[in-house]
């Protein structure tokens, strides 16, 4: 930014104000932008940025409302509704809630199997993947999949958090300090 | 970046301008500061050590520490921006659009950190960063909401279609809030219902909840803090360019003078 | 998958956003009180 020159004329008391006979007219021609200010109301580079961003931020909106909503409002099927709608589904890519039945994890050589069960319905399970840490028997989960026959073939495991925050027992403290420990030293 | 050019170092001895430093500090913002601080300090004693590990969610209770005071602080900012926004069209005053504004900036920067805590939550509880489920998608509606009222304020334009424009966002945008927070409820979702207000949790007990409402106090001054200072600097960002255009046109006029 | 890491991230990233853009802010409010006249900083 260039320096402004001091604004002499605007002075009554300085010496040139008297030759002059007053302030001068005030000339309002336009002229080339010098400044910041003369270019506001103008197509500054600000304004085609800011436009810009209000553009970019009106479409990324468009497409969160029309995608995201859609899948938002069925994102998972519960396992009984599935097998209800086994037929329309198949070959579908879907989501499938249920509870993991306890005693039926099993590892196999690509992942685990178990059987998830919601609402007196129950389905087979093939998981190609590490299932996530909070994993394991009762866990509520989200699995990504397809109906392969009878059984559902996941690739992805979500862990389903229900609300519950009991203040940890002493034993339960103690092993997830044990744990944390294992953690940092391994 | 928007002052820069009206901050021309030429101008401090100029009369009827101050030659004292200046700052947008007063008592009450320096009171509201070291509440922070402090609260800071024993926010990060309760919550990454006192509080004990969560039965269900282990150590990863402790993200939420974050989590549910920066959504909550958050909310508070748009509201107020709401309520800037109804009092700017009904009063047509400098400083409710102006808090507005002010208040919407703070509120994006912590909702961005709710977002940014909550996905790294979900790695480690869900098995996954993001996913498109309900709470998730509405929150990346309002977040893209608010985005959108601090692009369009950066159209230049006069001052008080800027201010209406954005007043009317400003009460819209203020209808996401009770979507993404009952988004849980109405829909089916990975997100665990309820981590707001009234609602920290009456099942978490002792330190837990004790840390929970401590975040949230912590949080909220930090915010009053925060919007002040950020008020004050959207103030005399005003009076700087008030100020330059007095000076552009004297310019013209020692010009004029001249030729 | 280092649950420590995580929790360290968010705290950090939290407090460390913040810190960054109070500074700014006040930073910018130094620079703007340097050109506005004093009756316009009334609650210095």
């Amino acid at each position: 930014m260039d320096v402004n020159p001091p604004p002499v004329s605007d002075d009554p008391e300085s010496p040139d104000a008297e030759e002059l006979g007053g302030a001068p007219p005030l000339d309002l021609s336009p002229r080339t932008a010098r400044h910041a200010e003369d270019a506001r109301s103008g197509r500054s580079p600000r304004a085609v940025l800011a436009v810009g961003a209000v553009v970019l931020v009106v479409i990324a909106l468009g497409v969160v409302l029309f995608n995201g909503l859609q899948s938002a409002s069925t994102f998972f099927y519960n396992v009984d509704e599935a097998v209800e709608r086994r037929d329309d589904l198949a070959g579908d890519r879907f989501r499938m809630q249920g509870n993991v039945v306890p005693g039926s994890v099993e590892t196999t050589d690509d992942g685990v199997s178990f059987v998830v069960r919601y609402g007196g319905a129950e389905v087979p399970v093939d998981h190609v993947g590490d299932p996530p840490e909070l994993f394991g028997p009762e866990i509520p989960v989200v699995l990504e999949g397809q109906f392969v026959g009878e059984r559902f073939a996941s690739d992805e495991i979500l862990i389903r958090h229900d609300n519950e925050y009991d203040e940890a027992n002493p034993e339960r403290i103690q092993q997830a300090e044990q744990d944390a420990q294992q953690g940092a030293a391994g | 970046m928007t002052i820069d050019g009206t901050l021309s170092p030429s101008g401090a001895d100029a009369p009827g301008r101050s030659t004292a430093p200046g700052s947008t500090s007063s008592r009450a913002t320096r009171v509201l500061g070291w509440t922070s601080l402090v609260g800071i300090a024993a926010l990060v004693v309760f919550g990454l050590w006192i509080t004990p590990p969560d039965a269900q969610l282990g150590e990863t209770i402790r993200i939420l520490y974050m989590h549910v005071p920066t959504v909550s602080a958050a909310y508070v900012a748009f509201i107020i921006t709401a309520v800037g926004s109804i009092a700017y069209l009904w009063k047509r005053s400098e400083f409710w659009d102006l808090l507005a504004a002010s208040s919407a900036e703070i509120g994006v920067l912590f909702f961005a950190l709710t977002i940014f805590n909550g996905m790294l939550w979900g790695r480690i509880t869900w098995g996954v960063f993001w996913r498109w489920e309900p709470r998730l998608t509405t929150t990346t509606v309002l977040f893209l909401t608010y985005l959108g009222y601090l692009a369009v304020r950066r159209i230049p334009t006069s001052a008080r279609t800027r201010g209406t424009v954005s007043a009317v966002i400003g009460i819209l945008a203020v209808v996401n809030i009770p979507i993404t927070h009952k988004a849980v409820d109405w829909w089916r979702g990975l997100h665990q219902e309820k981590t707001i207000f009234g609602t920290v949790d009456p099942e978490m007990q002792g330190t837990q909840l004790f840390t929970a409402y401590l975040g949230l106090t912590v949080f909220l001054v930090l915010f009053a803090w925060l919007l002040i200072h950020r008020f004050r600097l959207a103030w005399l960002t005003e009076r700087a360019q008030e100020r330059s255009l007095d000076e552009a046109i004297a310019e013209r006029r020692a010009e004029g003078s001249a030729s | 998958m280092n649950e420590t890491a995580y929790i360290v991230a968010a705290w950090l990233g939290t407090f460390g956003s913040v810190a960054a853009y109070a500074a700014w802010i006040i930073r910018r409010g130094r620079r703007a009180s340097e050109v506005v006249a004093e009756q316009d900083r009334r609650w210095m």
